[in-house]
């Protein structure tokens, strides 16, 4: 029994610690963004020698929302002799074939893929878009994403820099003023992008390229493997791939565009488990490979592991949470008498609870959206929400490595309420 | 009793965090979403171009004389035919003059000026913004609060304050001594008074760098008179000596000095300053997360590419510098 308590007393220690690296983490990215020195980004480069672009957008089942991202993207300010669209109809059953068709027929850069064999599910398109793609920038937007006339521009732009091998910009909801769920996934990616994704990059860490609103290089990408149609975060690879072998993924907070953010909380759920499967399968695969890696500096290998485990964060949280319960019943909560705990646990309280909601609220702040700062408290129930789909999430992705089983990609539903168009 | 009133405390301070939020969920005070604007193109004339469209709405085919116009807010405008604004006399409307116009010494133009025609400031004169059809000549000192921009040749003499930008369509001839945020001319040249830059001439033709083009790394110096057939990415400073020759791009995560006479067919990054010896080629964009500065007769671009000089920090141009393209710095723009 003894040893049983001192192993939930050391697993309680290790989950404390854990939470203390991620909140001094959390805390170093909010500060820099409200009082250190940011780092410009490439948008200000005017070059009439960009390079050419593909765009890819898989789409299944999207007859709702195709005509909508084509309309925006044939306004796109970029030279048409170095601009190809290939929307990648991907086992669809709906419209969006017809969809897709009329739009070729008016635009000849328009370039269809109808996908009806071979693997399914977004990695797999987009190695097929990739085959036929003639540009040497590829960039991929879902197919519910509004990209302003700008934006490839200032994704193609940053591909001047012979290090970048990837770019990232920001996405930002479009419906979110939907209901709560919506409002909280606005805090949450005011968060994460406004706040981590531009710390990290003024840091020189390691911005995540996030799968969409984002580019990388055709050849470069094709030569090491193309993407893994086993793994369903085929983004959070592509930047481990990538910066393991010598580039740099760039995030750009000024390339935003707008998203559909999910409006249920089921499909919420399923969307994140998704994530949290993926991303923890690319943890499994890259953990040693990262730390191995040549061309990466200690800060970005640091900062790259932590982004690696960030989807098991959560699952040490609820396995602490068992623990201390755990502990309690046993009689045992007690770790450290004295002065030390006192301080130990008055120090996490007052960082680590407030780290991620300081980001938020930071991140408001900087877009000047400051009422919405008040929302704050409702992260509470996202956090608890988040810890079960993800914890969930992550146990298929043992198994996924246990069993060698193959994961099938689930598509987000789409919310957005109108008719199809065939853009003819 | 007691239990209750204690339930009724505990569940009330419980909720207390939550009121605000609950009160943001019900009003949606700012619930839309977080603005983008879905039809912005980057354009260095940006701010004259749209201030043309808005000024040709508002003034239409009105005749010379004082009228209110809307522009984004009411405004009083002076219509002018040939104008000139004498010296030491200042003008509090929008100006928007039909044909040319010239204005002497001191003159002070407080508000948004258009000209269809060439415009002629004289010395020390203090303007808002304007907006020229034609050609644009500026004397010693001249100060703008916020941009120039021309569809012609741009000639600035020394010591003027550039405001946010000036522009142009045509050759933007800068002198010493003016300060400015962000250039853009077909090309930027410096000028000493009686300099004549060689710009203009016959589009100069190379090999673009590839994708996937070799790439050395580690670099952190290229001796004198070598060349390098490969992109270079330094982990720390990187100099090049004097006529080396980079076909490639080059990025350094320290400094770069280039020596004199040395040719880079690529594009140049530094995550700290970059020094670009004189008489140096750089035919690709030069950026900076520090500051730049190109010593006398460097060039960067070439006849009918738009190429950009773009440091962080601070820019600094020596004379006969010439620049096919946009410069631009969030710090210290400086013609010396």
């Amino acid at each position: 029994m003894e040893v049983v308590i001192l192993i939930l007393k050391g697993y309680l220690l290790f989950t404390i610690g854990m939470m203390v690296i991620y909140s001094i983490r959390h805390f170093i990215f909010t500060l820099n963004r409200l009082f250190y020195e940011q780092r410009i980004y490439y948008q200000d480069i005017i070059d009439s020698d960009l390079k050419s672009v593909t765009v890819l957008i898989p789409m299944h089942n999207e007859e709702k929302v195709a005509a909508h991202i084509l309309d925006l993207l044939v306004e796109a300010d970029y030279d048409r002799d170095k601009l190809e669209i290939i929307p990648i109809n991907d086992f669809s059953e709906d419209g969006t074939k017809a969809v897709l068709d009329g739009y070729a027929a008016r635009y000849p850069f328009i370039k269809p893929m109808h996908r009806n064999d071979g693997d399914r599910g977004k990695p797999a398109a987009l190695n097929a878009g990739m085959e036929k793609a003639s540009g040497e920038i590829i960039i991929v937007f879902d197919a519910d994403y509004l990209p302003p006339k700008g934006l490839l521009r200032s994704i193609a732009v940053c591909f001047t820099d012979p290090e970048v091998g990837a770019v990232m910009g920001r996405v930002v909801p479009i419906n979110t003023g939907k209901n709560i769920l919506t409002r909280l996934l606005d805090l949450e990616r005011t968060g994460g992008y406004q706040v981590d994704q531009q710390a990290r990059y003024n840091l020189k860490l390691m911005p995540q390229y996030g799968g969409t609103v984002g580019g990388f290089r055709r050849k470069e990408v094709m030569e090491l493997g193309s993407f893994n149609t086993r793994i369903l975060a085929e983004d959070t690879e592509l930047t481990y791939r990538l910066s393991i072998n010598g580039w740099k993924v760039l995030y750009a907070n000024r390339a935003e565009c707008y998203e559909e953010a999910p409006e249920e909380w089921n499909v919420r759920a399923r969307q994140i488990r998704r994530w949290s499967r993926g991303h923890n399968d690319v943890m499994f695969r890259y953990f040693f490979r990262l730390l191995k890696a040549r061309h990466l500096s200690f800060r970005e290998k640091f900062d790259g592991t932590l982004l690696l485990l960030v989807y098991v964060v959560p699952v040490i949280l609820l396995l602490g949470l068992i623990d201390s319960l755990a502990l309690f019943f046993l009689g045992e909560m007690e770790i450290f008498a004295g002065f030390f705990f006192l301080i130990f646990i008055g120090a996490y309280n007052t960082f680590g609870n407030f780290a991620p909601f300081y980001q938020v609220g930071t991140g408001c702040f900087l877009d000047g959206a400051v009422h919405r700062i008040l929302l704050l408290p409702l992260l509470l129930f996202n956090f608890f929400f988040n810890m079960w789909h993800i914890a969930a999430g992550f146990f298929d992705a043992l198994l996924d490595v246990v069993t060698q089983r193959k994961a099938l990609w689930q598509k987000t539903e789409r919310f957005r309420k109108s008719e199809p168009r065939t853009g003819t | 009793m007691l239990l209750f009133l204690c339930t009724i405390i505990f569940v009330g301070m419980f909720l207390l965090p939550f009121t605000p939020a609950v009160r943001e969920v019900i009003k949606k005070e700012d619930a839309a979403p977080l603005f983008i604007n879905m039809g912005y193109s980057k354009d260095p004339r940006y701010f004259a171009v749209s201030f043309r469209k808005l000024m040709l709405k508002a003034v239409g085919d009105a005749p010379e004389g004082v009228h209110e116009i809307t522009l984004s807010k009411p405004e009083r405008i002076r219509i002018a035919g040939q104008a000139e604004v004498s010296a030491d006399s200042a003008i509090d409307t929008v100006f928007y003059v039909k044909k040319s116009l010239k204005s002497g010494n001191n003159a002070t133009l407080r508000k948004e000026v258009y000209s269809r025609g060439d415009v002629h400031l004289g010395e020390e004169n203090m303007i808002k913004a304007l907006a020229c059809d034609g050609k644009v000549t500026i004397g010693k000192g001249a100060s703008f609060m916020r941009w120039l921009d021309a569809e012609g040749d741009v000639t600035i003499s020394e010591d003027c304050h550039l405001g946010i930008s000036a522009t142009c369509d045509g050759v933007l001839s800068v002198a010493p001594g003016c300060r400015f945020m962000r250039l853009y001319g077909a090309p930027v040249i410096i000028a000493q008074s009686k300099i004549t830059p060689a710009a203009g001439g016959k589009p100069v033709e190379f090999e673009p760098i590839a994708n996937g083009a070799p790439t050395e790394r580690g670099i952190s110096s290229l001796p004198a008179h070598n060349v390098k057939n490969c992109n270079l990415i330094a982990e720390g400073s990187l100099s090049v000596g004097e006529h080396a020759v980079i076909h490639g791009h080059v990025k350094s995560h320290g400094k770069i000095v280039l020596g004199a006479s040395a040719v880079v067919i690529g594009n140049l990054f530094a995550e700290k300053d970059i020094e670009i010896g004189p008489g140096s080629r750089v035919y690709g964009s030069v950026f900076s997360q520090g500051s730049i500065k190109l010593q006398r007769g460097v060039t960067v671009g070439s006849v009918g590419r738009i190429k950009s000089v773009i440091g962080k920090k601070g820019v600094t141009l020596e004379h006969g510098v010439t620049v096919y393209g946009y410069v631009a710095t969030e710090g210290k723009g400086l013609v010396v």
